[in-house]
């Protein structure tokens, strides 16, 4: 794995105006605040975060669907704030694909699979019709689907078929980086089991950089080589996956992986398990709390936490946005017994 | 597993859609019974029929459903032979449901309060003012933390998480037999999850309400149920005590339910059900 990133997104901001939904006036839902990221060339960046987290909208800017408030994006060396329209953008466009979460949306119903999966052919690569069926039928195959399927309409395919097709059209043009948005979280588990599979046996092949998007922590754990979680806009903290599943540091990824359901009723009873528990919601991002944005969520949280936002600082190759995150590792290491199989 | 303290009890359940090609039949032959105070998992995937099983014991089933057979004993009298008037008498008394959507559930244009209220005032003739009482006495005990606002506020001025707790004050507020809950925490964040899940065995506790816990997700099922029941396509696959179901599960089907739940900290390949059936 080289250590240059792929994707680099530096400072991006995404802020939408909104009409504050209680005063009615102006206001700023800020969706991504201030996010740097590096994914690197060939690994599965995983990014888990709650609903209002900002996951989904980082994950449109890095699919260049859109366009930061502010900040830098700089794919495999070219600055994409600047490379603008040119030759390179149009040839960085075609590398840069996405799969959306429901299959029922993403995929024109009145238009054959064909015409579907075979479009990006179309818009960027000057092929005949024969040509076009041809790299369908192939890339339908590598998607665990049959040849004959490409000349029907999405409504008959069920929901998993269907995020196979969306996968397809995703990958004809080959890309280098491919943004999956909760690809699986429409779908029942042991259909999600197989297209989970499918992505990691493609990846093997192709040597894809991943950036997955899941508010389930167990599927990012599953799929990712690194890990970072959202919040409110912001990425609280980033690590391998090993050593953020087995010793997160920060107070929020720490409650977020109590609060995943066990598949196994004697570690779910553990009588300790129920006091560890994350109280109220995650708060409007029109209206984020002052100081840390987990403050109002905080066990640990002092007028400190209230009054200073905490930088998302490096530390022995992972970085934490937390005023004690040591201390609190001291104090609340997290039992880890129930999570070993 | 029959006993004295049974609610509920199911026997040979079979109900089908009428649509366009035809009668499907969506439940099939389906048994079980349900002890005071104790939770009942049903699981199953998409089209299993867990939901159909959970709509027909409060007879909302949609109008091309036919329950073909079968008898749901509950509290002596058979429901499939009660007649509107009794039914209506029972639902949100004797038997409550609560939806995945709260905020489709609940009515966009009244207050919380006058919606919570409208139960005890329809069901037991109180008056208004000993009603709204009661329903902010039940908004407190389900958690939402500032109830004289929620009282005025209406469904699209909540979250997720406080308009299901709305929902539940609902269910709750007579302390019925049975509540059925279909797949009541799968619209909510997980920290949230884990509340409302907490909030509803508290509450079992306390009033001894047995519960229908329907769910596509077996994890659910090993946080909370005291059974559980699988299903696939319309049929009972498996049906036991919550232990012993996932420390040795019977059916094939369930054990490939159980192999496909990604878990954190697993370090292996998930095998769908196909890759088990080829090996």
């Amino acid at each position: 794995m080289s250590s240059k990133p792929l994707v680099e997104a530096i400072s991006i901001k995404k802020y939408y105006e909104v009409e504050h939904p209680r005063t009615g006036k102006n206001a700023f839902l800020k969706a991504v605040d201030d996010v740097s990221i590096g994914i690197k060339q060939t690994e599965t960046y995983g990014l888990v975060g709650e609903s209002g987290s900002g996951k989904t909208t980082l994950g449109r800017i890095l699919a260049l669907l859109e366009k930061p408030t502010s900040g830098k994006l700089i794919y495999d060396g070219f600055d994409l704030s600047s490379t603008n329209k040119s030759l390179d953008y149009r040839r960085i466009r075609r590398e840069i694909q996405i799969v959306f979460q429901d299959p029922y949306s993403s995929l024109h119903p009145r238009k054959k699979i064909v015409d579907i999966v075979g479009e990006p052919l179309l818009i960027h690569e000057k092929l005949t019709r024969e040509q076009i069926e041809n790299e369908v039928a192939k890339i339908l195959e590598i998607v665990g689907l049959k040849q004959e399927h490409m000349y029907r309409y999405p409504h008959e395919f069920s929901g998993g078929q269907r995020q196979r097709i969306a996968l397809a059209r995703a990958l004809i043009l080959k890309p280098r980086f491919l943004v999956l948005d909760e690809p699986t979280s429409a779908l029942d588990v042991s259909v999600q089991a197989r297209i989970l599979n499918l992505l990691k046996d493609i990846k093997d092949r192709t040597h894809i950089t991943y950036f997955f998007i899941s508010h389930n922590i167990a599927v990012i754990d599953y799929m990712s080589d690194r890990i970072g979680v959202m919040y409110l806009g912001k990425i609280v903290e980033e690590a391998s996956r090993d050593n953020l599943i087995y010793r997160p540091l920060h107070p929020y990824t720490k409650y977020l992986l109590m609060s995943v359901p066990i598949p196994d009723p004697e570690k779910a009873r553990a009588p300790d398990r129920k006091k560890l528990r994350l109280k109220g919601e995650i708060p409007s991002p029109i209206d984020p709390p002052n100081g840390c944005r987990f403050v109002t969520r905080c066990p640990f949280a002092t007028d400190k936490c209230m009054r200073e936002e905490p930088v998302l600082e490096e530390t022995n190759g992972r970085r934490v946005a937390c005023h004690y995150w040591e201390k609190i590792e001291k104090e609340f290491p997290i039992e880890l017994s129930w999570r070993e199989f | 597993m029959t006993c004295l303290e049974d609610i509920l009890k199911v026997n040979n359940l079979t109900v089908s859609y009428r649509t366009l090609r035809g009668k499907v039949k969506a439940v099939e032959n389906v048994s079980f019974n349900l002890g005071k105070g104790k939770i009942l998992a049903v699981v199953g995937e998409t089209g299993s029929g867990k939901t159909t099983v959970g709509l027909a014991i409060l007879r909302i089933l949609p109008p091309n459903a036919v329950i073909e057979k079968g008898e749901i004993w509950f509290n002596g009298k058979n429901i499939l032979d009660l007649d509107e008037d009794a039914m209506r008498r029972i639902r949100g008394k004797e038997i409550s449901i609560i939806f995945q959507e709260p905020k489709i559930t609940l009515n966009p244009v009244l207050k919380i309060g006058e919606q919570i209220a409208e139960v005890p005032i329809e069901h037991l003739g109180l008056d208004k003012k000993e009603a709204y009482r009661l329903a902010r006495m039940m908004l407190e005990r389900t958690g939402v933390p500032d109830p004289d606002r929620v009282m005025n506020s209406y469904p699209h001025e909540l979250s997720g998480g406080m308009a299901q707790r709305v929902v539940i004050s609902i269910a709750m507020i007579l302390r019925p037999k049975l509540l059925v809950a279909d797949e009541p925490t799968s619209a909510l964040d997980v920290s949230v999850q884990a509340q409302v899940l907490d909030l509803i065995q508290e509450l079992v506790r306390e009033t001894g309400t047995s519960v229908i816990f329907i769910t596509h997700d077996l994890s659910l099922a090993a946080e909370i149920a005291d059974e559980i029941l699988v299903m696939y396509y319309g049929k009972v696959v498996e049906y036991g005590d919550v232990f012993e179901v996932f420390k040795s599960p019977k059916h094939p089907y369930t054990r490939a339910l159980l192999n496909a739940i990604p878990r954190i900290g697993f370090r292996g390949r998930l095998k769908s059900l196909e890759e088990m059936i080829n090996e």
